[in-house]
């Protein structure tokens, strides 16, 4: 009882602080949920055990397949095909640099000190690139909320969190088929190539028939379970094909928000799961969590430092390489700092593939920098949006010409 | 037809990715559970259309998709799935708590006890009898001298009168019912639960005492009167610290029941108390210990997100039904199930003097008892652990009973609530395609299941 009392005291506490916080200190965060999940853990009170957690494996696999979900529905190709391609230009930039400053330092940091091969190093090197990579829209809605939804700064925010996410599924979708684990029961094993294929083939398949399947389903009680059940038949498919979750379901999103005429309703419903879902895996990660080990101090303040530097250094290079500093200023990358959902769930299916290496590492750096960034990472969006004129306007040079949209 | 044809195919593709998996590897459960997710939904539809329960279609999709029909979900996945399941059933009956009110069960709890203690008391000396009668042809009583038969007949009636408190949920969430019989029922399956087990332990003990068996159950009679009377001040604890933790959470109120229930069901475990019953105690004292309005908005936000809990657990409960087993026991099974369905109907009529009830009611009521789903396997899974040969083959006639009433249970129940006019009552209006706003004593799916 002793032990239960210490967990309720816990996780109150720690949403008393960070209810706190939000109020006073605009700190957004899903950290009493990480403590409750430390609290409740083997290195906590032990009441979420080894087997309870082994038990609720499937359920954090699931978050990890709807998070791609819900990744997949922000890409809306009437919008995406509105949109300016400077804007696709500098979001690819900073994310790409983003991935080859933090991919590049980590590989050199684990061979040089991490006691890895060359080839063993790219696994866990690819894999923290894309959380680094990785941003929430928070910097987006703060934006939407001081200028409006149709202010172009607020749609740079949006399109550069999105291809985040798409570079970030990417990376670890390619890297988790190079570093497949063998499977025998086939005469020939796949190459990393037909591994790929085959996990956008269970999400291309799966969101088509899914298509099919929903017809013209209106009432959300039955999308809900419908939606739910596909995302958990693809994430269950790629799962048992030993391949990240992510991409099949981020097709899966991507085929359901071009196709389904319930568009909004799907959408507000894999929002409102995904934040549950959200808060469920970390209490998982908080409870599979060994932070404990001294060994991953120093390459997790490496990590935080190389994605800072990546990110505000990415979109600064972006904005200039692509003639928009006038438009959006030097600083916007700070907007991009926030971490959300996506980085614990690529850190999650990295842990549980059975070829990872280093996973606790990954994991904590990925833990550590959702934390830091989101103690200020509203903060920082909202300084830089404040410090943007009301009507942001790309300069002539690059503004598309008219009627190709915008 | 269009969903058969994509379900075809759907299974067509997890055929074909099949020798993808890790070697020596079980089909991932994810995957099994995903089909069964999908089947059951347009079985529940198909349900619909034939004005029956949708919980029969995703019972029925269950049992299709299960090890011993198609096997799309076999026994290694269905295993892989019973936290999913051990997770529903908590949530169920930490919701089956919240919809007790302290008002009236102050005001009709004796009245409601004495009509469980009359049913119960008729139907198990029914089934006694039955058992008796027919002991030729039933495999644990067949060689069994007297005593022992006795014995036997009468655990073995004290789990196959056992109702379902999770089968009365969904059908009163799905029907959106509210009134005296729908009430009454809930709250008469609720004590049942209570007073079967208490029953089953004590006569345990008796048997205990009588008929040493091969192994004493876990911890011997004493645990498994802990298991019931722990139960009870561990639910209290929990539902207070609930009570306490609503006053801080004001968002996220589904995770927080989620987070409830497995907290409830990991300290349950923990303290080898019955994690049902904790958990109706957590969720009735939760609620009505709560401050303002806490205690009715988290019981709304649970009932908004039951139905997809539904499908899950009763699918799931499909797949455990073994049909070759059911059918081999079909001329015993039969004529038990409808000495069961009658003394019921007497029980009820004799025990429900002073609740007011006409007689549409009172037949809703007795039609609402009929329904069993899987709690009298735990029951048998003790008597199992002392005396395994005779446990083995009552768990399988068990088993059969239960497929059986699991499947009538929900048909006789929504036609029983329909005959007393209480169906669509639950106060809100039944709106198939948006959102309804939620009424004080609204239950249902009218709004979205988040």
């Amino acid at each position: 009882m002793l032990l239960v009392l210490l967990v309720v005291v816990g996780y109150l506490a720690a949403r008393f602080a960070v209810d706190w916080l939000a109020r006073h200190a605009l700190v957004v965060s899903g950290a009493e949920y990480l403590v409750l999940g430390l609290l409740l853990g083997p290195r906590g009170t032990g009441l979420l055990g080894a087997e309870a957690l082994e038990g609720l494996k499937p359920f954090f696999t699931l978050a990890i397949g709807w998070m791609g979900a819900a990744v997949g529905f922000r890409f809306w190709l009437p919008v995406l095909t509105r949109t300016p391609g400077v804007l696709y230009r500098l979001a690819f930039t900073e994310s790409l640099l983003t991935a080859v400053l933090v991919g590049g330092g980590a590989w050199v940091l684990l061979v040089d000190g991490g006691g890895l091969s060359a080839f063993e190093a790219t696994l866990p090197a690819a894999i923290l690139a894309a959380v680094a990579v990785a941003s929430s829209l928070q910097g987006a809605r703060i934006a939407a909320k001081s200028l409006g939804r149709r202010n172009l700064a607020v749609r740079q925010l949006e399109v550069a969190a999105a291809i985040d996410a798409l570079v970030a599924v990417s990376i670890v979708s390619a890297v988790l088929a190079l570093f497949h684990a063998p499977v025998n029961l086939i005469p020939r094993e796949p190459t990393p190539t037909e591994w790929v294929v085959i996990a956008l083939a269970v999400g291309l398949v799966g969101g088509w028939l899914f298509h099919l399947f929903l017809g013209d389903e209106r009432s959300p009680d039955r999308l809900f379970i419908a939606v739910a059940g596909a995302v958990v038949l693809t994430t269950g498919a790629a799962n048992y094909v030993g391949m990240s979750a992510l991409l099949p379901g981020f097709l899966l999103g991507f085929i359901l928000v071009n196709t389904t005429r319930q568009r909004e309703v799907v959408g507000e419903m894999l929002d409102k799961v995904d934040r549950p879902l959200y808060f469920l895996m970390l209490v998982c990660a908080g409870a599979l969590w060994a932070p404990a080990a001294t060994d991953v101090f120093v390459p997790v303040l490496a990590f935080l430092a190389l994605r800072f530097v990546g990110k505000v250094g990415g979109a600064w290079i972006g904005a200039r390489v692509n003639g928009v500093v006038s438009a959006f200023g030097n600083r916007w990358g700070f907007a991009l700092l926030g971490q959300g959902g996506l980085a614990i769930a690529i850190a999650l299916d990295y842990s549980l593939s059975p070829t990872a290496q280093l996973p606790n590492l990954v994991f904590t750096a990925a833990l550590c920098s959702v934390l830091l960034t989101d103690l200020f990472s509203a903060r920082l969006a909202r300084d830089v949006v404040a410090s943007l004129p009301e009507d942001v306007q790309l300069p002539s040079s690059v503004a598309p010409s008219e009627g190709q949209g915008g | 037809m269009r969903r058969i044809i994509v379900l075809a195919l759907l299974f067509g593709a997890m055929r074909l990715i099949e020798p993808l998996g890790r070697a020596g590897g079980a089909p991932d459960a994810l995957l099994t559970f995903g089909f069964l997710i999908l089947v059951a939904y347009a079985a529940g539809e198909l349900s619909e259309r034939f004005r029956q329960p949708k919980l029969v279609g995703y019972l029925v999709a269950g049992v299709l998709a299960g090890p011993t029909v198609l096997a799309s979900v076999t026994a290694e996945a269905a295993a892989q799935l019973e936290p999913v399941s051990d997770l529903a059933i908590a949530l169920i009956a930490f919701l089956a708590g919240a919809e007790l009110d302290l008002e009236e069960v102050k005001r009709r709890g004796l009245t409601l006890l004495r009509l469980t203690v009359v049913e119960l008391g008729i139907a198990t000396l029914a089934l006694f009898g039955a058992a008796m009668a027919m002991r030729q042809w039933i495999p644990f009583l067949a060689d069994a001298d007297m005593q022992r038969a006795i014995l036997f007949a009468g655990l073995f009636a004290l789990i196959a009168v056992m109702h379902s408190p999770a089968i009365v949920m969904a059908i009163l969430t799905e029907t959106r019912a509210s009134g005296p019989a729908a009430r009454a029922t809930l709250a008469v399956v609720l004590l049942s639960e209570v007073v079967v087990v208490l029953a089953f332990s004590l006569l345990l003990g008796v048997v205990q005492q009588l008929l040493p068996g091969a192994a004493e159950p876990s911890g011997g009679v004493a645990l498994i009167i802990w298991e019931i009377a722990g139960s009870v001040p561990i639910g209290i604890a929990l539902g207070v610290g609930v009570a306490l933790a609503l006053r801080v959470v004001h968002e996220d109120r589904v995770i927080f029941a989620l987070l409830a229930a497995l907290l409830g069901q990991q300290v349950a475990h923990l303290l080898h108390v019955e994690v049902l019953i904790t958990l109706l105690v957590a969720g009735f004292v939760a609620v009505n210990v709560a401050r303002g309005d806490d205690g009715p908005e988290l019981r709304h936000a649970m009932e908004r997100s039951a139905t997809p809990v539904f499908v899950v657990f009763f699918a799931l409960a499909g797949v455990a039904i073994d049909v070759p087993a059911a059918w081999q026991l079909a001329p015993v099974v039969v004529p038990l199930v409808l000495i069961r369905i009658v003394a019921l109907a007497i029980g009820v009529r004799l025990g429900s003097g002073g609740l007011e009830l006409g007689a549409v009611q009172r037949r809703a009521l007795w039609q609402g008892l009929v329904a069993q789903a899987g709690v009298a396997i735990g029951l048998v899974a003790i008597v199992a652990e002392a005396y395994p040969e005779a446990g083995a083959s009552m768990r399988a006639l068990a088993l059969a009973i239960i497929a059986v009433n699991g499947t009538v249970g929900p048909i006789l129940f929504r036609r029983g609530l329909e005959a007393a006019d209480e169906k669509d009552k639950g106060g809100r209006e039944a709106a198939p395609s948006t959102a309804a706003s939620d009424g004080p004593t609204g239950r249902g799916c009218g709004t979205p299941p988040w």
